[in-house]
């Protein structure tokens, strides 16, 4: 009986050192396989990030086009006329010219302004 | 079963995976070891791309620099048909015809030519197109239309400014104007990238072996004033159209720093479809077409006599009522005069003083005097295609040169350099090097180059350009030949010419050049400009045609850039 027990046991004794090797062998697999997919999913990450920047600019360069065309003086001229508006530039004497130092008193200024000529627009 | 059966079981089984084992083992050993090498690159090459990435080309800004952007890069999509696939499909070719013809911008007939194309597999219905436009043809859903993607330079604007900007032709080099000139700052240099991709040619990000980021181009930014140019614009074509002329020219610069604020020349053309444009209309005539300057070129003259010490606005000249002969031939003046002073005779744009002041200043003295002012030479703008006029050399002046090169006849000229001349007389002697380039900033916007003032002579002292100054602001006074060139509130001092056009060794009697250059405020000035008129009719003086084109431009422009009128200047000192 003592000699049956000693066998069974020696059967199932798995060596404590071959355990450890195979543990961290299988850790490093894991962690190898592990960091493999991170990169992988990184990857694609970079990959969508880069095809979505090339969107956004494609994106970027219509709508700066279009700005720049809004704001061109042959179309703004194209706006204002489709509304009726007619711009003139000031003659000399409806210019009030505003200095820095001393301060213009709001009487004399508004004085100056209501003595200047007058030109009739879009009335 | 019996133990025995399990055994063989067992045993087949090991024979049979280690048959497998073997067998792919070989299969193996042959892909790798025995696979011609030529199978090996195919199948390298169908696993790997390498690719030049394009670099995206610099932007050009107007002076306000960010604000006004104009030329760009714009991505647009190229509408492509199959027309197998199409014939295939089915499809109605008259319901197609009609959606996509007026969408495409294409003639019906033309369009069915190209979407019957026999035997053809790829064909181009219509290139470059915005994408937004693209997309509602790929939404009629037809089988065989198909769109793809593609970048070209864009001028937001068309015409405006072209012959300054000039374009960009199909292999990306910049040919003309700006485009051309700055193209080794607008260029960029190329990316590389060299990688693996999956069996639908996906980029496997793994698998990236090399990636050189392409460098962007430098931005350029211009001197040139959007709003500015604008109103150049507007005011030649309404000259052109109001005189019927074959073309126009006008350039505005700033007196004390040479900046060109505005350069306009007619005929012009789209930049965006430079393909259907001819060289005459591609002709930039502010600074490559030559001509003869007529009375706008007494000024030189007068103004070397004064520096000389041999006039002054005082000295008066016998004019000969109207008719001098010189070595046997006639000088005739438009109006006869009797006596005129030097100063009258400038407001009054006499042939005959001129000449005679020519006379007493001598050929080798006024041939010094024009290099000075750099008539036969170019001023280095920075532009392609500027001329350098035509000035012969004293010796082979012919007897009368002497009295036709001072009126602006025997000697061409192009508009930069009579702007040289004009902007001499405005900034005190001195002769400014007109640029055009502002800066330019490199991708990480730092600045690779900068245009800076730069005096390039000092034909004439200040004394005379002031004496200079005063005699001309004259010219656009009651009664003198300019006075259409006048604006309200401010002293503009300027001269007006009209030249015959050289024909068949002669000059034509119906075609002449109208023009009109001055600058203002006179007493100090700021901006100085030219306005030439090619071939106006029926109307063809320099003081009808190109002075009241100076007049509306130059009013606009001193409310826009906040030029004071000098009393008021006065006063706040």
């Amino acid at each position: 009986m003592k000699k049956k027990n000693r066998k069974r046991v020696d059967g199932f004794v798995f060596p404590v050192p071959f355990a450890g090797v195979l543990i961290v062998i299988a850790t490093l697999a894991l962690a190898y396989v592990w960091m493999g997919c991170r990169c992988e999913a990184l990857g694609r990450e970079i990959k969508s990030l880069e095809q979505e920047k090339t969107v956004l600019y494609k994106k970027y360069l219509n709508e700066e086009y279009r700005w720049t065309q809004m704001k061109s003086p042959r179309n703004l001229d194209r706006v204002l006329a489709r509304h009726r508006i007619e711009m003139v530039w000031p003659l000399p004497s409806q210019i009030v010219r505003l200095r820095g130092g001393r301060p213009i008193e709001t009487g004399r200024l508004l004085t100056h302004v209501s003595q200047s000529e007058r030109v009739a627009m879009n009335e | 079963m019996s133990e025995r059966g399990v055994k063989v079981r067992i045993g087949l089984t090991a024979v049979v995976l280690l048959l497998a084992v073997i067998g792919l083992g070989v299969r193996l050993a042959f892909l790798h070891i025995l696979t011609g090498e030529d199978v090996r690159e195919r199948i390298g090459k169908n696993r790997r791309v390498e690719a030049t990435i394009e670099a995206p080309r610099g932007k050009i800004f107007d002076c306000n620099e960010e604000e006004n952007i104009l030329a760009l890069n714009l991505v647009m999509k190229n509408v492509c048909a199959d027309p197998s696939v199409i014939a295939a499909a089915g499809e109605d070719m008259d319901e197609m015809v009609s959606k996509l013809a007026p969408k495409l911008a294409l003639e019906s007939e033309d369009l069915r030519r190209k979407l019957s194309r026999e035997g053809s597999q790829f064909v181009y219905l219509r290139r470059f197109m915005p994408a937004e436009e693209a997309e509602k043809i790929k939404a009629f859903g037809y089988k065989g239309v198909f769109l793809e993607e593609t970048r070209m330079r864009y001028y937001p604007q068309g015409p405006f400014l072209c012959h300054v900007l000039g374009f960009v032709n199909h292999e990306g080099n910049g040919s003309a104007g700006i485009e051309q000139r700055m193209e080794r700052y607008l260029k960029g240099s190329p990316g590389y990238l060299a990688t693996g991709v999956d069996a639908r040619r996906r980029e496997l990000y793994l698998k990236r072996e090399q990636f050189v980021k392409p460098v962007e181009g430098g931005n350029v930014t211009l001197t040139i004033d959007q709003n500015v140019q604008y109103m150049v614009e507007k005011a030649i074509d309404e000259t052109m159209a109001e005189h019927s002329a074959k073309g126009a020219w006008i350039v505005v610069q700033r007196v004390k720093t040479g900046e060109i604020l505005a350069m306009a020349s007619r005929p012009g053309y789209d930049l965006n479809d430079f393909r259907h444009s001819s060289g005459d209309e591609r002709l930039n005539r502010a600074l490559g077409f030559v001509y003869e300057p007529g009375s706008t070129f007494k000024a030189l003259t007068i103004a070397a006599a004064v520096n000389e010490g041999l006039v002054t606005s005082e000295t008066v000249f016998d004019c000969e009522k109207g008719t001098w002969f010189f070595k046997g031939k006639p000088l005739r003046d438009y109006h006869p005069y009797d006596k005129l002073t030097v100063a009258d005779g400038v407001k009054k744009s006499s042939n005959i003083l001129t000449a005679k002041i020519a006379v007493s200043l001598g050929e080798e003295r006024l041939y010094s005097y024009l290099r000075a002012f750099r008539i036969g030479r170019t001023m280095g703008i920075d532009l392609p295609g500027e001329e350098a006029g035509i000035l012969h050399p004293a010796s082979k002046w012919s007897g009368i040169s002497i009295t036709r090169i001072p009126i602006g006849q025997g000697v061409a000229v192009t508009a930069l350099q009579m702007l040289g001349l004009y902007g001499t007389i405005a900034n005190d002697g001195y002769m400014m090097r007109p640029h055009i380039i502002k800066r330019v900033d490199g991708p990480d916007g730092e600045v690779v180059y900068e245009g800076r003032p730069e005096v390039i002579g000092r034909p004439i002292k200040s004394s005379t350009a002031s004496t200079m100054r005063e005699m001309l602001a004259r010219v656009t006074e009651e009664g003198g030949t300019g006075r259409r060139a006048s604006v309200e509130g401010f002293s503009v001092a300027g001269k007006t010419g009209t030249a015959q056009k050289p024909v068949n060794g002669g000059y034509s009697s119906s075609e002449h050049i109208a023009s009109f250059v001055g600058f203002l405020p006179a007493e100090d000035p700021e901006v100085v400009m030219i306005v030439a008129v090619d071939d106006p009719q029926p109307i063809h003086t320099g003081g009808r045609v190109a002075a009241p084109a100076f007049g509306k431009v130059a009013s606009e422009l001193v409310r826009y850039l906040h030029v004071e009128p000098v009393e008021q200047k006065i006063a706040r000192r």
